[in-house]
């Protein structure tokens, strides 16, 4: 919670996101005034006949049957991590193991958010500490504000040309290992 | 299979070299080489019509006036000097100056200016086993396909650029920015990637969906 | 910072009673809890078949959705939802004028009107302890 979901979604759709916040009753862990409950859905057009779909949803444990719901749907994943919180990188890892199949497909990128306020720690040890659990993924991270519509596109066209490309070479690759 | 890094002095082992010629090259190569032997060095380094930039490799971190988007620009008359600091003695200036990747970055991407960097050896293959921090390089799109390219195989700096579609001298770049990032496994012996000619993911669909979105924003 | 519902022991204890209460007068109720907007239980009527902050999470989702659909539809703010489904059926709607949720589930002996009527009432009447 806090990582900035429902504003990368604001920042990267072109139609008006569809929000379900509700008032944060948790406001000892996140000082904000509303958190989302269910998902933000926004949307990129492509053509006529094919959009990209965006759905952000709530990093809370206790909200997973969404995560559940989406993550047998969905091609690919933004992981936003605030930097600030308890243990950004724990939180990291706990993801990669729930969307394990997504990450494993190319299918992930994390994003750190709030560095600026928490600059450790780095997207180094980020990658340092998912290399120790899971050596064989070369997940993409790095650094990014929700709010610019500059860093958000770039993370996901990242996280799609990571799929083409994981999808065009992952098999060969993982043999020439 | 070993890693990016090898022992060398800080003279340039290759003097011969056109690509190593320009000022850049030697700056980038100094500094390769103290990352290699990965001693708590202190490095300045002097180029004519610039303020000195310090590096402090304790810290992994530098500070220079001149504003890295102004590179590349030719650096003449370039001058090192390096000391080795004492334990416990402070900073070379005030931290937490700027990360060492930013310089980094540049100068491995400008340096050579597409050459294969001197302490890279032609016939290697390259696979990225960790990504850059893209959020804070300024890059193209071409370098995060050639990344995302990396991360899934060995390849030569010709055979990347073909996987990409980018022009050699780019992956020549991107390849010397990696290595000096420390990011790349290094291989002699691995074979050749052997791909469909058309790759699953794009059969019948035109231009991919990463090149469609890259036309649709504009970018 | 005010004290939110879940933390406030004469909240908890007042809603507990009511939903006591509700249940007494309800055979058909199976189970009902109240939440917060943010999907945190408030009180519920204990319950073997039910993990009740999973419930409660659920039923902030639902809510969330059926006031996005409504928004989305202009049709104003959603009064209540409703799930029907073989066995029972799920009626929720909002502690008037709070941030508080009431979700009940009801096996198939009663008719939906009564449900509903009976949800209202004890969701108005926490409306007169948590004020709105």
């Amino acid at each position: 919670m806090g990582a900035g979901m429902t504003t990368a979604i604001k920042a990267l759709s072109e139609i008006e996101v569809v929000s379900t916040e509700a008032n944060n009753s948790e406001r000892d862990v996140v000082d904000k005034p509303t958190t989302t409950v269910a998902l933000d859905y926004g949307e990129i057009v492509l053509s006529n006949d094919e959009k990209i779909r965006m759905y952000g949803i709530p990093g809370q444990r206790r909200f997973d049957f969404m995560w559940a719901i989406l993550k047998t749907r969905a091609e690919g994943m933004v992981l936003l991590v605030n930097n600030d919180a308890e243990n950004p990188i724990a939180e990291m890892l706990a993801f990669v193991e729930d969307f394990r199949e997504l990450c494993y497909k190319g299918g992930v990128v994390v994003g750190v958010s709030r560095s600026e306020i928490a600059p450790q720690p780095t997207t180094g040890e980020f990658a340092r500490a998912l290399a120790e659990v899971h050596p064989e993924l070369t997940v993409p991270i790095f650094t990014l504000d929700p709010r610019s519509k500059d860093q958000m596109q770039m993370a996901l066209l990242t996280l799609i040309v990571n799929l083409e490309m994981r999808e065009t070479f992952g098999e060969a690759g993982v043999q020439q290992a | 299979m070993r890693d990016s890094r090898r022992g060398s002095t800080l003279e340039p082992t290759s003097p011969d070299s056109a690509a190593q010629d320009n000022g850049w090259g030697q700056v980038t190569f100094a500094i390769n080489s103290i990352l290699q032997i990965a001693a708590p060095m202190l490095l300045r380094i002097d180029v004519e019509g610039h303020d000195p930039l310090f590096i402090d490799f304790r810290h992994g971190a530098f500070v220079w006036a001149t504003d890295l988007n102004e590179l590349p620009v030719d650096a003449t008359n370039v001058t090192f000097e390096t000391e080795q600091a004492l334990e416990g003695a402070p900073p070379l200036f005030r931290l937490p100056g700027y990360s060492l990747d930013l310089l980094l970055w540049v100068l491995g991407n400008n340096a050579y200016r597409g050459h294969l960097a001197p302490w890279l050896r032609p016939g290697e293959r390259y696979r990225l086993y960790q990504w850059p921090n893209l959020g804070q390089h300024l890059h193209e799109m071409t370098q995060t396909q050639m990344l995302a390219v990396l991360g899934n195989g060995y390849f030569s700096p010709a055979e990347l650029a073909v996987a990409a579609g980018a022009p050699v001298e780019e992956a020549y770049n991107l390849i010397n920015a990696l290595s000096l990032l420390r990011l790349l496994r290094v291989s002699e012996d691995v074979a050749p990637l052997v791909v469909p000619s058309a790759p699953t993911g794009q059969k019948d669909k035109g231009a991919s969906l990463f090149a469609r979105l890259r036309a649709r924003l504009g970018r | 910072m005010t004290t939110s519902p879940q933390n406030d022991p004469a909240v908890v204890e007042a809603a507990s009673a009511l939903l006591t209460e509700m249940k007494g007068v309800s055979v058909s109720l199976v189970y009902a809890a109240f939440l917060t907007d943010d999907g945190f239980d408030v009180a519920r009527l204990p319950s073997r078949v039910t993990d009740g902050p999973r419930f409660a999470s659920m039923a902030s989702s639902m809510q969330a959705l059926s006031d996005a659909v409504a928004h989305e539809l202009r049709i104003g703010g959603s009064e209540y939802l409703i799930i029907s489904s073989l066995n029972g059926y799920v009626i929720q709607l909002r502690v008037p004028g709070s941030l508080m949720v009431l979700s009940a589930l009801f096996d198939n002996d009663a008719t939906v009107g009564a449900a509903l009527a009976l949800t209202r009432t004890y969701a108005a009447r926490m409306t007169g302890i948590v004020g709105g």
